[in-house]
């Protein structure tokens, strides 16, 4: 059987202002022509302070100083109930959104998946914990028809008392104590209704119908019919975007790189949900720091990219690595907003949880190991995080390659040449020009040659490269009074320096 | 004074808890010092004719099993180095510290069997190199060579190589790669910023080390010698100056149960450039044109 869930956010302007920032103070959404705004929403702060609905900005400002006041912008809330139903989709595969007056939100069909989160009240109480991690706080309606459950939805979100009407039988009763008021009709028709001493939609369905039809529009007995399950409700269906894209404003001006961690972490939660609807991964995610247009500097967006080594959905993961990125990060200007994007999404390759303790033998854990990669990478970068493979090539300098960690991921490994020669473990990228005296290199005092001549002529094939010279060396083995080894070479041409190239450590 | 007689004189012994608690030693305790006190093996066969006696419910320093460690060990490829390691060879999830000041002196073949050890196992490697900002040894530019480690049986693709840029970086990504579970084996050059400081980080980084099951190689300068470790296993590394040989000197300076005196010696660079030292003299040099210019084309035609 189907069973609908409306999710029904109420104040939704003054949540989404709310969400970017742990807000204390008295918060109000303004509307209306730019010199006279009128306040539309406050939150409880504000309230206490005298500060209602419908006032002037100017005479709430009066009444607290500390007031924070944010334009109201319409297309904000639609995107945000659009990201928000692109993270329901992890929910539930009918998703739609719908707006109104009392309360904007959306209606998932849960009958088709509860059993999948373990019943109703466990996936009621998942959803309401994960939209307060989005900074979300929501009142639920459960009926058999979206219109029901809407309207239970609003009715709570009204601050009414509302009961659930799990199961068809009890549709009616569940809606008879709501008032007219939930069902957003245009005022003409509230108001008559109200004339006739029809407080309830109980007393609205006693009505006859055809009666009712005829004075008040074939139209409104639909809408009541499709509440109660009398004819059939088809939503809008819901297409999951392949981007994600998202965006949060924050309220107050953020200086420090680390106060984007909170913003960002409600980000990285809706990205969480939306890659579990894709049941797929993030292998590079862009966010944005959005700066003040009016600023003197002409900077507009600091981008901060973090790359994984391997698809990621993790939001807490995500927000360790993302830390550790930001702790690199300086703002030049303020920030005034912070948006997400993700272009690609990548397969992923959820590990399964063990039921026993990994054991102490247990081989490396590929995931493990790829966290702990891409956490030194996240915060030292790839200069200094990095890979060393072996490369074919004679020339001693030319046979190390260092391999950034993000792009090692499926790169062919060369193998190197099996060498007759005994290599040091440690080599200097650039040789390094030996002191000599009458001939005898030094270097720590006076060497003695163990091992060699090995002669190196090679690189013809590189012949006007000057990063990847030719070289024409004989190599020794030399050991220092101290106990050193050391791998040096001396020139074949003139002046027939000496150069100190390793150390077998 | 005979066992017996001692024996009669001894109350009942008192229950035991903690390790290497010696309580009632005899009156020579401080024999437990001498260099010539008697072996663990020479007291169960021959039994305490140096004024060494045994008693039941006494542990003794250097008793073996004492210094036998908790943590599994994994040998070290030097036979003369696991004889003198308590548990026979470098103890997982323990710190172990390196002291040395010269690259080259054999530092890293000394680990290299461990490592090719881990690294077939598929456990991943961790360098923590030194850092740009230490002193200048030309270690900051040094990298380890791919051919060498593969060589040694170290694969470099299960291993990831992390040059710091100042001490702070160095400490925080060794302490990140010991919060990793199923980590092989860490190498950290470790730079000194005081006794203290030192003490405080590196007790921070054994405890880390505990919780896992990796090999914790801190490499830090020798004159952190005299300084306080909390490091379960610290060796000092040197040349020494034999008559023919040179051959790499381990010092334990500290480990669990007695400690040990004499270095141990152990050859990690082939035998054969110590014989050839003498023969290849310097004046061998100048007469590079002796070689045979097309050694290797013949060295690739053989390939």
């Amino acid at each position: 059987m189907a069973l609908w869930l409306a999710v029904c956010l109420p104040a939704l302007p003054l949540q989404l202002a709310a969400r970017a920032a742990p807000c204390t103070g008295p918060l109000a959404i303004t509307e209306g022509p730019r010199e006279r705004p009128l306040i539309s929403f406050c939150n409880d702060s504000a309230r206490a302070a005298g500060i209602a609905p419908m006032m002037k900005l100017a005479a709430a400002q009066a009444l607290a100083r500390t007031l924070t006041a944010v334009p109201r912008q319409p297309d904000h809330e639609r995107d945000a109930l659009h990201e928000l139903a692109c993270w329901a989709y992890q929910f539930s595969a009918q998703v739609a959104v719908r707006t109104g007056t009392v309360a904007s939100g959306l209606v998932l069909e849960t009958g088709g998946s509860e059993r999948l989160f373990g019943g109703h009240s466990l996936l009621h109480r998942r959803i309401r914990r994960e939209l307060g991690n989005l900074g979300y706080r929501a009142a639920f309606g459960h009926a058999p028809t979206p219109g029901a459950a809407w309207l239970i939805g609003t009715a709570r979100a009204g601050g009414l008392s509302a009961s659930d009407a799990p199961a068809g039988g009890q549709l009616q009763a569940a809606l008879s104590p709501l008032p007219l008021a939930m069902l957003e009709w245009d005022a003409d028709t509230t108001g008559t209704l109200h004339a006739l001493g029809l407080a309830t939609l109980g007393q609205l369905l006693a009505l006859p119908r055809d009666a009712f039809a005829r004075r008040f529009g074939a139209q409104r007995l639909d809408h009541l019919d499709r509440a109660l399950g009398l004819r059939p409700d088809p939503q809008p269906a819901f297409s999951l975007p392949a981007r994600f894209a998202a965006h949060i404003e924050l309220p107050a001006d953020v200086t420090q790189s680390a106060q984007l961690m909170f913003p960002a972490h409600r980000l990285l939660r809706s990205l969480e949900g939306f890659l579990r609807g894709h049941d797929a991964g993030a292998a590079e995610l862009v966010f944005t720091a959005h700066h003040d247009p009016r600023a003197v500097q002409p900077v507009t967006a600091t981008p901060i990219v973090l790359v994984l080594a391997a698809p990621e959905r993790n939001a807490g993961r995500l927000a360790k690595l993302l830390a550790e990125r930001l702790t690199r990060i300086s703002l030049p200007e303020p920030a005034i907003g912070l948006s997400l994007t993700v272009d690609r999404l990548a397969p992923f390759q959820a590990l399964n949880a063990s039921l026993l303790p990994p054991s102490q033998d247990s081989v490396r854990d590929g995931l493990d190991w790829l966290q702990l990669a891409e956490t030194l990478h996240a915060r030292l970068g790839s200069e200094r995080v990095f890979q060393l493979q072996a490369v074919d090539d004679h020339r001693p300098e030319h046979a190390i390659r260092i391999v950034p960690l993000a792009t090692e991921r499926g790169s062919p490994r060369t193998a190197a040449l099996p060498c007759a020669q005994q290599r040091p473990l440690m080599i200097l990228p650039a040789p390094q020009l030996l002191p000599q005296h009458d001939e005898h290199p030094g270097y720590g005092g006076r060497l003695a040659l163990l091992a060699g001549p090995e002669r190196i002529e090679a690189g013809w094939w590189d012949l006007g490269d000057p990063h990847r010279p030719t070289v024409h060396r004989d190599y020794f083995v030399a050991r220092n009074e101290r106990g050193q080894t050391l791998w040096i070479y001396r020139e074949l041409k003139q002046p027939r320096r000496w150069f100190l190239h390793g150390f077998f450590c | 004074m005979n066992a017996q007689q001692l024996a009669a004189l001894t109350p009942a012994p008192l229950p035991l808890r903690g390790r290497g608690a010696i309580p009632r030693a005899p009156a020579d305790a401080y024999a437990l010092a001498a260099p010539d006190r008697p072996s663990p093996a020479q007291r169960e066969r021959g039994g305490g004719e140096g004024g060494f006696v045994c008693l039941p419910g006494v542990w003794h320093a250097d008793d073996p099993a004492l210094a036998a460690t908790a943590a599994e060990c994994a040998p070290t490829g030097f036979a003369g180095l696991d004889a003198e390691l308590p548990g026979g060879g470098w103890p997982h999830g323990q710190l172990v510290e390196l002291l040395y000041d010269d690259p080259g002196i054999g530092e890293l073949s000394l680990l290299a069997p461990a490592l090719a050890a881990q690294a077939q196992a598929g456990r991943a490697c961790v360098w923590i190199l030194p850092c740009e900002s230490g002193p200048d040894n030309l270690l900051q530019q040094a990298l380890p060579y791919p051919p060498a480690l593969a060589e040694a049986g170290i694969d470099p693709s299960c291993s990831i190589f992390v040059r710091p840029a100042v001490a702070r970086e160095a400490w925080w990504a060794v302490e990140q790669s010991l919060r990793a579970a199923h980590l092989g084996a860490l190498i950290g050059w470790l730079p000194s910023s005081g006794a203290q400081a030192d003490f405080r980080a590196l007790r921070r980084l054994h405890l880390l080390a505990q919780r896992h099951h990796a090999l914790v190689f801190a490499i830090r300068p020798s004159r952190c010698a005299g300084t306080p470790s909390p490091a379960v296993l610290r060796l000092q590394l040197a040349c020494s100056s034999g008559p023919q040989s040179r051959l790499l000197a381990v010092k334990i300076l500290k480990r669990r149960g007695r400690p040990l005196i004499d270095p141990v010696a152990l050859q990690v660079h082939p035998d054969r450039w110590n014989r050839s030292a003498a023969s290849l003299a310097m004046a061998a040099a100048p007469a590079s044109s002796a070689v045979r210019p097309w050694r290797l084309t013949a060295a690739l035609a053989g390939c």
